[in-house]
């Protein structure tokens, strides 16, 4: 059976009445997280996670991928009424999503934002059927040496393209999430590293709390902080967009799908560089250049089929190399692993109907988007005239019983905490979060990878260097480095891209 | 505080976290005496890792001032910015470290989420006539919320509460 059978096939079987009320409701929950300032996709995600341990492993994962792609769609509700991105992957969009709405297009901006956004997951949900197999079967040749640099590479990608400005503080973030990763027993002598006698550290600093902390409780005092809460703009004018308007603007969708998709693969960078970078590609091939920034429906499109399309792009790494492609897909790796998945270079050998399953989920999950933000584009935006004050100590209280229902123990709660606190900081010092994240996540891939290839090769560091993969990840990881810290190599921003999605 | 400023103490600060996480994974067994291999030692990966976070923090804290990027901590510019971000940090931590556990579940929230919510409305009116109204206000969200939170974690999804 070719890909296209077997995602109808998928399709079919996601079509019970109950998994299509799951991904009406996901969908929607994960709408209104994004929809809120200070709420982003990854807390949303670390959340229901605790709520779907007692779920059906399928209804489990299911949901998790809806909120997914509800959330991220969900940012550019506020991006385009308030000017106030709900996710950190909404900030492209509020460039021509404001001034639209500012110019009393608002419903208008709100419909094509809807079907951008629609097309742009179809577009990486496409690539994802087609990418994933193929990049599973080249996997399947990834032994220690190729490991090990991959998680090098990630870490080094990530930090670069999330801290555009400053990639150094983008690495500083990296190393400090691969260190966090190395506390607890590692994997040989089970031997607990800087665990100093606590027991409840001898098991490492569990991700799901980790992150509640670091995009949670962070978020809530970034947003406390200031004193006004923002407007909301008036919602009027026409809301969906005309046929005319979308035949013009055909080629930004494809293009923009595709930059998303591919932006999303590569690790650690995430929805919002995803729709940076189709933003100024869109720009870059767009007839009307002078529009941008001041209400472009092109450049709308293209931000918000990037960041849809980087979705499905984040989740093809977490399903073949069992490595996460954004912050958000980070949890959802973790709670796949909760869930009796088993990600990796094997899925597409042990268990491929689950890639097909995924692909047609986010198929559906794109459907629910355009459902839910078509008809309730009006009564949704009253969840965004809830004052900060009222729901920020609801917020909290979620993240706190969210950290705490991992693993019932109040430990989690202070992991959640101590991250917060630190994470707030960070921010606050221009540290992005992504790459700590995906150090967290990738720590103990190095360590094992780096440990086994010096065992196998007898100490010698010839075949990091020489194997022909290894060779290509190592040289446009050094390359990277080389070019940030080399003067000749310092190049004009690219754009105000930091951090998360 | 200027941006090149903060940047060096943060920089002096990873530099010594590097330091110590080197030394101290220098410090853990190798388990040659068991006869394995000294690439398997245990210390051997984070010891790389810190050297390599001391190495970045020296270059945070020595590169040349940097022109043209945003400001740091624009959230703590201001004294009305650095209070409601330490009122909000210091009933957190009452709640989450305090509370927790030690007071029943449902009383705990419902004296958090009121507290938060009365104090920063008053933050930012203090119009003492509004007062009574607040304080309904933040009483009815906080009973809410808390047996809302109890009902939908506990009995609807069956997740244990601290």
């Amino acid at each position: 059976m070719g890909p296209l059978d077997l995602i109808a096939n998928a399709l079919l079987n996601a079509a019970a009445p109950l998994q299509l009320f799951t991904v009406l409701w996901a969908t929607l929950l994960g709408m209104l997280i994004g929809m809120l300032p200070g709420l982003t996709a990854t807390m949303g995600l670390a959340l229901l996670t605790t709520l779907t341990f007692h779920m059906d492993s399928q209804t489990a994962i299911v949901s998790l991928l809806c909120m997914y792609v509800g959330a991220i769609f969900g940012g550019s509700r506020s991006a385009i009424l308030l000017n106030m991105p709900g996710t950190p992957a909404s900030a492209a969009t509020t460039l021509d999503g404001f001034p639209l709405a500012q110019s009393g297009r608002a419903r208008e901006a709100l419909g094509l934002a809807t079907i951008g956004s629609c097309f742009g997951t179809l577009v990486g949900v496409a690539l994802l059927a087609l990418g994933a197999p193929v990049l599973a079967d080249y996997a399947l040749k990834f032994g220690a040496f190729e490991f090990f640099w991959l998680a090098v590479f990630g870490i080094v990608i990530s930090g670069r393209l999330t801290a555009m400005e400053d990639p150094l503080k983008g690495w500083i973030a990296g190393l400090l999430g691969l260190i966090i990763a190395m506390i607890g027993q590692e994997s040989v002598f089970a031997y607990a590293r800087f665990s100093y006698g606590i027991t409840d550290l001898t098991g490492g600093i569990n991700l799901i709390p980790a992150m509640v902390g670091a995009f949670g409780f962070a978020e809530i005092l970034t947003s406390i902080a200031g004193r006004k809460g923002p407007v909301v703009a008036r919602a009027t004018g026409r809301l969906l967009p005309s046929f005319s308007k979308f035949k013009k603007h055909w080629l930004t969708i494809p293009r923009s799908g595709a930059a998303g998709t591919l932006i999303g693969v590569i690790p650690g960078v995430g929805e919002d560089i995803g729709a940076w970078v189709s933003y100024a590609l869109a720009k870059r091939f767009s007839k009307e250049k002078d529009r941008y920034g001041k209400g472009s429906e092109e450049g709308l499109i293209s931000a918000e089929t990037g960041n849809s399309a980087a979705v499905p792009g984040a989740i093809i790494p977490v399903l073949t190399l069992a490595v996460p492609g954004s912050a958000p897909a980070a949890v959802l790796l973790a709670a796949m692993v909760i869930h009796g998945v088993r990600p990796g270079p094997l899925i597409m050998i042990e268990n491929p109907a689950f890639v097909y399953d995924v692909a047609a989920t986010l198929i559906y999950a794109a459907f629910a988007i355009t459902l839910l933000g078509l008809v309730l584009s009006g009564s949704l935006l009253q969840v965004l005239r809830i004052p900060r004050e009222r729901l920020m100590p609801v917020i909290f209280v979620l993240c706190t019983v969210g950290s705490f229902a991992i693993a019932n123990r109040l430990f989690d709660v202070l992991v959640m905490v101590a991250f917060g606190i630190a994470g707030f900081l960070l921010r606050q010092m221009k540290f992005p979060m992504a790459p700590i994240v995906l150090g967290l996540v990738l720590g103990s891939l190095l360590d094992k990878n780096l440990r086994r290839g010096l065992i196998l090769s007898d100490g010698s560091l010839e075949p990091f260097l020489t194997r022909p993969i290894s060779a290509v990840l190592m040289a446009v990881t050094l390359l990277s480095v080389l070019l940030v810290l080399i003067p000749f190599g310092r190049r004009k921003k690219a754009g105000p891209a930091q951090d998360e999605g | 505080m200027t941006d090149q400023r903060v940047d060096r103490i943060a920089g002096v600060l990873f530099f010594l976290l590097g330091t110590a996480v080197t030394g101290a994974s220098l410090a853990m067994p190798d388990f040659q005496e068991q006869g394995a291999s000294v690439y398997e030692a245990p210390g051997l990966t984070p010891a790389l890792l810190g050297f390599a976070l001391a190495i970045s923090g020296l270059l945070l804290t020595f590169r040349r001032g940097r022109t043209g990027t945003t400001e740091s901590l624009p959230d703590l510019r201001t004294v009305e910015s650095r209070k409601r971000v330490l009122l909000a940090a210091l009933l957190t931590l009452i709640y989450a470290l305090g509370l927790l556990g030690r007071v029943p579940f449902i009383a705990a929230t419902a004296v958090f989420v009121f507290s938060f919510t009365l104090s920063f409305e008053h933050l930012i009116d203090k119009d003492p006539s509004k007062l009574p109204k607040r304080a309904a206000i933040a009483a009815l969200l906080a009973g809410v919320v808390s047996f809302a939170v109890s009902f939908l974690f506990q009995d609807l999804f069956l997740v244990q509460l601290p």
